[in-house]
């Protein structure tokens, strides 16, 4: 188990789930479930911000929002 | 009058829907006590007439977001004004399942809901098929396929909107409550809620009672003791009920829907590009480059028409009419204060509609996550870039743009620093200024002086932006936002109609708006100007003819003489003198004064204002008013008026202080009070004020 943000970009991982309850409740709602594939397109250049496909979606989160996402 | 509202999850092609359903027949407003925009529209068919509401755009009615809030909250209280008797639930079919969600949630509120389906056009393309009979079987509710951009299939839309308000049937529910949830339900006296609320409403509304402004305080004390005494653990009951509907809705999928082909490769060769972490901010760059040359340059041809026509029009009225009072008020009075809204228009008009185009096609969702991090330092917003940099030809347009920022805090913070950025209005006063501080043709290698004093007021103003907004950001209350998580759609042709109506609805609103605070200031400046104390003017008027008589002036001469000496003793005069103590010690005399205050109608009076007070005609250009004001002595110093230090202070000034009453007037109509306004011109005033005392005060001493 790893988090979202250790992935390299690229690389196709499942989603296992959220350390922060609120940031899973939002990406929940945006349809990203536990089980779904999930990976890091790009990151901003300062490494900030992710650029993260998951559940058939494109979704911009931050830094330490992809930390809290668990994958393996 | 049947009231519908329009839900469905952002990017949805609701709006695009709504503008199709309602046409020009729509207002914007905004929602009580918050500037989000508050669309509402009148559809009539078949002797039926419909109001239209479209809500924000949501995915759970459980917000995460300041916005998402008044979607929930509007659904929730059968109270709201804006409580629908119906929902037109809106989706996209390529993400059905995701979107079903909220579908299931309205559908557990009791509310009688329509699903619509949007963009046939473009899933077909997809390879998505999708059995609507067999959808609206496992559902229970009428599903309707149209086309938002070629309004394919809206008149048989708009016939279930009518055969459905005959027959409201409220839907069988889809989730059904947990023990636990069913418990703290019980927990709370069933008389305190409305009786139109369903079981999973109440629910909803024990977890969400902080939030729902139109509970007593009574009921929303009780929600919150109950969910304390318990120890409900509201969110893990929200992830619960979540991941239970999706259970729920994942087999119905299954048998509806049929995929073939990847979708999305476009957008994902699109953003190799747009969003690549170098070329991306670049790309950006450019484009906010191309909108700031638009409005910058490409509006000042309606701008000079506009001018021109009213120009025109004062002249006509000032021949027709004999001198007295009221044409003076009808030419500089009203037709100036008409004149000066009316003049926004092109820069609004322009900046909206290429705005909404990168809305419409789904970029501006990238600029934010390019930019999320950087503006967030400053409390800001990845699209505070964009209001910035259009702050750069107008502030006007560019505050009004800042409405699209969902959060109230960012987009206040965004409204309060974007006068900063220097504006078009500020160069005619730095023209006249700059070759007070360094002469015309000085050079530091291959760069000419002027020029880089020019660019080092850029510098400045955007400078003072930022630094304004980490001076601000403590004053300004809510959070800044907890979390980015947004969606980046896929791009898409734009609706042209949805533009338009943008544009239209902007202008509108800044003319009925914001037009009448201008234009009261405006007549307030004329009346400032053209009266003063008793018979004060006319005494000045005939000493300064009798005076020019003696002199045997030319009356072009003379002419300019009366008004100067007839500003002097106006209202205008009177103050400008009054307040000749304050502002002295930042360097500056009277006439000066005079020029601050009338130029708080538009920072580029102020020269029209030097040019009448040094009695140059009111056909001067900025050198000659320039070369007057050059020769003027200082009588303290014997040395000229604007000297270095005065010449300094002067352009500090004009950088800092909030010397324009349209943008008021815009502060005012886009924070809906009148504390945001004078807060912000006290704010950039004051630091106006500091500013040059200390730049005077150190430079006068060398």
């Amino acid at each position: 188990m790893s988090q979202l943000v250790d992935v390299k970009p690229g690389e196709k991982k499942t989603l296992m789930g959220f350390e922060n309850p609120m940031i899973g409740l939002r990406l929940l709602s945006m349809g990203i479930q536990p089980g779904t594939e999930i990976w890091v397109r790009r990151t901003t250049f300062n490494g900030q911000t992710y650029y993260i496909h998951a559940g058939g979606k494109n979704i911009a989160v931050r830094k330490k929002e992809a930390a809290s996402i668990r994958v393996q | 009058m049947i009231k519908v509202a329009l839900a469905g999850n952002p990017n949805s092609g609701k709006t695009t829907l709504f503008n199709r359903l309602t046409g020009l027949q729509q207002k914007v407003g905004n929602f009580p006590g918050v500037t989000v925009d508050r669309k509402t529209g009148v559809l009539n068919h078949r002797d039926c007439e419909f109001q239209l509401i479209d809500l924000p755009g949501t995915y759970s009615l459980h917000p995460t977001s300041e916005d998402e809030r008044i979607t929930s909250s509007i659904l929730l209280q059968p109270d709201d004004v804006d409580y629908p008797d119906l929902v037109l639930y809106v989706l996209d079919v390529r993400s059905l399942e995701q979107q079903l969600l909220m579908l299931t949630q309205i559908m557990d509120l009791g509310l009688p809901v329509i699903l619509t389906v949007t963009m046939i056009d473009e899933w077909a393309a997809d390879g998505v098929s999708l059995k609507k009979e067999r959808l609206q079987q496992l559902l229970s509710c009428p599903v309707h396929f149209v086309s938002g951009k070629t309004g394919e299939n809206l008149d048989d839309l708009k016939d279930q909107l009518v055969d459905c308000s005959s027959d409201l049937q409220k839907p069988a529910p889809f989730y059904s409550l947990q023990q636990q949830e069913q418990f703290i339900l019980e927990q709370v006296p069933e008389d305190l809620f409305h009786p139109k609320l369903s079981p999973y409403g109440r629910l909803v509304t024990i977890e969400h009672a902080p939030e729902l402004k139109l509970l007593t305080k009574e009921h929303r004390d009780q929600c919150s003791q109950v969910v304390k005494d318990h120890q409900f653990n509201s969110i893990k009951s929200q992830v619960h009920e979540t991941m239970a509907r999706f259970e729920q809705i994942q087999p119905l999928m299954d048998k509806v829907v049929k995929r073939s082909g990847s979708p999305q490769s476009m957008t994902d060769k699109i953003d190799r590009v747009v969003s690549h972490p170098y070329i991306g901010p670049i790309i950006f760059i450019g484009v906010m480059l191309l909108i700031f040359q638009a409005i910058f340059s490409w509006a000042t041809y309606p701008m000079d028409g506009i001018e021109w026509v009213f120009a025109s029009l004062s002249s006509s009225v000032q021949n027709l009419l004999p001198d007295a009072w009221y044409t003076s008020l009808i030419t500089e009075g009203i037709l100036a204060g008409l004149g000066g809204v009316l003049v926004f228009i092109p820069q609004i008009a322009i900046l909206f509609l290429l705005l909404s185009l990168l809305e419409e096609v789904g970029y501006m969702s990238r600029a934010v996550y390019l930019f999320d991090k950087f503006m967030s330092r400053f409390g800001m917003n990845g699209r505070s870039v964009v209001a910035m940099v259009s702050g750069g030809a107008c502030a006007i347009p560019a505050i009004m743009s800042a409405r699209t920022i969902a959060n109230p805090k960012e987009r206040l913070l965004t409204i309060l620093v974007t006068p900063f950025i220097p504006c078009s209005a500020r160069i005619p006063v730095y023209i006249v200024l700059v070759g007070f501080v360094v002469p015309a043709e000085t050079y530091y290698g291959p760069f000419n002086a002027q020029g880089l004093v020019f660019m080092g007021l850029y510098v400045f103003g955007i400078v003072a932006a930022f630094g304004g907004a980490l001076l601000l950001r403590p004053f300004v209350s809510g959070q800044t936002s907890g979390f980015l998580m947004i969606e980046l759609p896929d791009y898409r042709s734009p609706s042209w109609s949805t533009m338009l109506l943008t544009v239209k609805n902007k202008v509108g609103a800044f003319v009925i708006e914001a037009g009448k605070i201008i234009f009261a200031i405006s007549i307030v400046l004329w009346f400032m100007a053209s009266y003063g104390p008793g018979n004060s003017i006319e005494q000045a008027a005939e000493a300064a003819a009798t005076e020019a008589q003696e002199m045997q002036w030319e009356p072009s001469r003379t002419e300019n003489y009366i008004a100067a000496k007839k500003i002097e003793a106006s209202y205008a005069g009177h103050l400008g003198k009054w307040i000749e103590p304050t502002i002295a010690p930042l360097g500056f005399d009277w006439k000066i004064g005079i020029a601050l205050l009338t130029s708080f109608a538009a920072r580029e009076v102020f020269v029209g204002t030097m040019a009448t007070i040094y009695s140059i005609g009111d056909t001067a250009d900025e050198l000659s008013v320039r070369d007057r004001m050059a020769k003027e002595i200082n009588p303290k110093t014997g040395g000229p008026r604007y000297d270095l230090a005065t010449s300094i202070s002067l352009l500090l000034f004009f950088a800092l202080a909030m010397q324009c009453m349209s943008t008021v007037a815009v502060v005012k109509k886009e924070t809906n009070s009148w504390k945001w306004p004078i807060l912000q011109f006290v704010f950039m005033t004051g630091l106006a004020y500091l500013a040059s005392l200390i730049a005077y005060q150190i430079l006068s001493q060398i």
